[in-house]
């Protein structure tokens, strides 16, 4: 049953691209797009006279940072509006009004401008201070969204893969024959889980050789304890995840149920355990919510060992959580389970 | 030797519907039976009662000694109606498949041969032909080299040729000694391949042992058929005729039964020619068990 389950996803071609493709293809795009330099705009409205308020925007512009354009009142209070201006400058009869908008990025960027400012009207430094920019390993975006990712693909891989094969087997009444021949339902899941966790195995595999070869991805701890664990948590979680799948489809007779009842389950998970974002203030309400949903722990425990250097015990929460959620649902997937 | 099967007033009912009306027979250990009747009689749902696929909802079942299908489940084999593959399976890898789910699974190489499928061994089940998927469904059967066999319909939807393969499939099978059940709604085929019949309809046995056995005891052993269209004919008269011991109109078709076809044919034909009665598609041929069928419906059994 093992071997026949693999070789089954090996030749539907479509699932293969689902497990391969699509999560090679958003790697890629969203660590190209979200790893790009950030680019703010300041706008200047109407005509600076003030030499040195001219020199500090010649400094930003020289920066690298920010972009400097022109335009009228109107037309660059309706840009801040919109978002396409981190700050806007003008110039008065009393001094310079700085406007910015009331997301962090735009306050930071209007302390930087006022810094450049006022450093052209001769302030001095008190002391001295050296900035140094991490460019290598952690502080990327790529490096945040990999160990997410990683998480995310293997709800997904458990959830529909297990969910939807599980259904089409009974659809088509392919579990009604099996159900009798001396195969009993246990050994069923298990063949199930066994292959799942293979073709996981090596779709983990496959993401990371992309994101080492194209982002430089790399363990913030290289070695075989930070394996071992990236290992541990990657199988308890697919555990977790493989028994969710079981669970959805333990009774559902139609792939649209069955599709329906794992939406249900992925789309809060992916918006509320931090996949794609850092999500460090969940309103209160939520937060029980979660802190029970398994994604929560897998992304977590993935990022602590990948990331930041965490060893096999740091991860033990995050391990024992996973393994619960795995017992429960495998438990309850075979207890609900129907041949036909 | 105790019977391999026996099924004792099995009930079985769907909503208002009685399925399955007090449904009784014993099979023989090595014997092929067979479970006749039209569709809806009632011989899939007795069949899938017998494989553990259905829970009847009275009488008792006992197979090979026991009654709770999981503990003689590794000792049957089932072929069944609507035959579910793994389309992206090979023939072959179907076996291998099977035959890891029993304790003594017989040869793939004997298997093969046995349902004839060798020659697609390596071709993907999503791509066989009618008759190619058929027998790949009996060769599933036979892989966990079962005591008893079931076979739902094996022969529907075969074209000639293929219905010939699978009766040496199903001679095959009773060559090794093992006790083969089938559901068919061919009789021709029922009487060639059963040692043992039961004839059902709506849910009850209306008969059931050899099928030579059931055919002598019919009240005659000759039908005479024919079509008398203009209606000058009436059943009541016809059946007083000499050597006659009855008869039915089913279908716009009369079935005459007779001990003596020549006294009644005689007598038939004086009596069409003083009432101006035209017979068409006459024919005299040997009772079967298509007339005990009829005989005790009042029915055709193919409709």
């Amino acid at each position: 049953m093992f071997l026949a389950a693999l070789r089954l996803f090996w030749r539907d071609k479509r699932t293969l691209f689902w497990v391969f493709g699509v999560p090679v293809v958003l790697l890629v795009f969203l660590g190209v797009i979200f790893d790009a330099p950030a680019r703010w705009v300041v706008g200047v409205v109407g005509r600076t006279e003030d030499p040195r308020l001219a020199a500090a925007l010649q400094d930003l512009a020289a920066e690298g940072t920010f972009v400097i354009s022109h335009g009228g009142r109107e037309s660059e209070s309706r840009a801040l509006a919109g978002g396409k201006r981190v700050v806007t400058v003008e110039e008065t009869r009393g001094g310079i009004v700085l406007a910015y908008g009331r997301h962090p990025p735009s306050r930071l960027a209007a302390a930087r401008v006022e810094e450049a400012i006022q450093r052209r009207h001769g302030r001095r430094d008190a002391v001295t201070v050296e900035h140094r920019e991490t460019r290598v390993g952690r502080g990327r975006y790529v490096d945040f969204l990999v160990p997410g990712l990683l998480a995310w693909f293997l709800l997904t891989s458990g959830l529909y893969g297990i969910g939807y094969t599980t259904v089409q087997h009974r659809q088509s009444g392919i579990l009604r024959r099996l159900r009798a021949t001396p195969l009993g339902r246990w050994t069923y899941a298990c063949a199930q889980i066994a292959a799942r966790l293979c073709i996981e195995s090596v779709q983990m595999g496959f993401i990371l050789a992309v994101a080492a070869l194209t982002f430089g991805f790399r363990l913030a701890r290289p070695g075989v304890g930070s394996l071992l664990a990236t290992g541990a948590l990657m199988l308890l979680g697919a555990f977790a995840f493989i028994g969710l799948g079981l669970l959805v489809g333990s009774r559902a007779r139609s792939v649209e149920v069955v599709g329906g009842m794992a939406s249900a389950i992925n789309v809060p998970m992916m918006l509320l355990s931090g996949v794609f974002f850092a999500i460090d203030d969940v309103p209160g309400a939520l937060a029980p919510v979660v802190r029970a949903l398994p994604l929560t722990y897998l992304s977590d425990g993935l990022r602590k060992v990948m990331t930041e250097g965490a060893s096999l015990g740091d991860v033990g929460v995050q391990l024992g959580v996973l393994a619960a959620w795995g017992l429960a649902t495998l438990a309850a997937a075979v207890r609900l389970f129907k041949w036909e | 030797m105790p019977p391999v099967i026996r099924v004792q007033e099995l009930r079985k009912v769907y909503g208002d519907l009685v399925a399955l009306d007090d449904v009784s027979f014993e099979v023989e250990a090595g014997t092929t039976f067979g479970l006749l009747g039209p569709n809806g009689a009632g011989k899939t749902t007795t069949l899938e009662i017998i494989c553990g696929l259905r829970v009847p909802d009275g009488g008792r079942l006992e197979v090979m000694g026991e009654s709770d299908p999981r503990r003689y489940r590794d000792r049957i084999g089932v072929q069944l109606q609507a035959t579910a593959l793994f389309a992206r399976l090979t023939v072959r890898e179907h076996l291998e498949l099977f035959a890891g789910f029993y304790r003594q699974p017989r040869p793939i190489a004997e298997v093969l041969e046995m349902a004839a499928v060798g020659e697609v061994a390596g071709r993907y089940a999503g791509r066989l032909s009618g008759g190619q998927r058929q027998r790949l469904a009996i060769a599933l059967a036979l892989v966990g080299s079962p005591e008893a066999c079931f076979l739902d319909e094996p022969s529907s939807g075969l074209d000639p040729q293929a219905r010939l393969h699978l009766r040496d499939a199903i001679e095959a099978i009773k060559g090794r000694g093992t006790t083969v059940v089938l559901t068919t709604h061919y009789l021709e085929e029922a009487e060639r391949l059963c040692d043992q019949v039961a004839i059902l309809d709506r849910g009850r046995v209306l008969a059931c042992g050899a099928p030579r056995e059931l055919v002598r005891e019919l009240r005659a052993e000759h039908a005479i058929e024919f079509h008398a269209p203009n209606g000058k004919l009436l059943p009541d008269e016809l059946r007083a005729l000499p050597g006659s011991t009855g008869g039915e109109v089913v279908g716009g078709e009369h079935v005459l039964y007779s001990r003596d076809p020549q006294a009644t044919l005689d007598a038939l034909f004086r009596l069409a020619r003083e009432r101006d009665a035209r017979l068409i598609d006459l024919r005299v041929r040997a009772a079967t068990l298509e007339d005990l069928y009829i005989e005790k419906t009042g029915r055709f059994l193919r409709e």
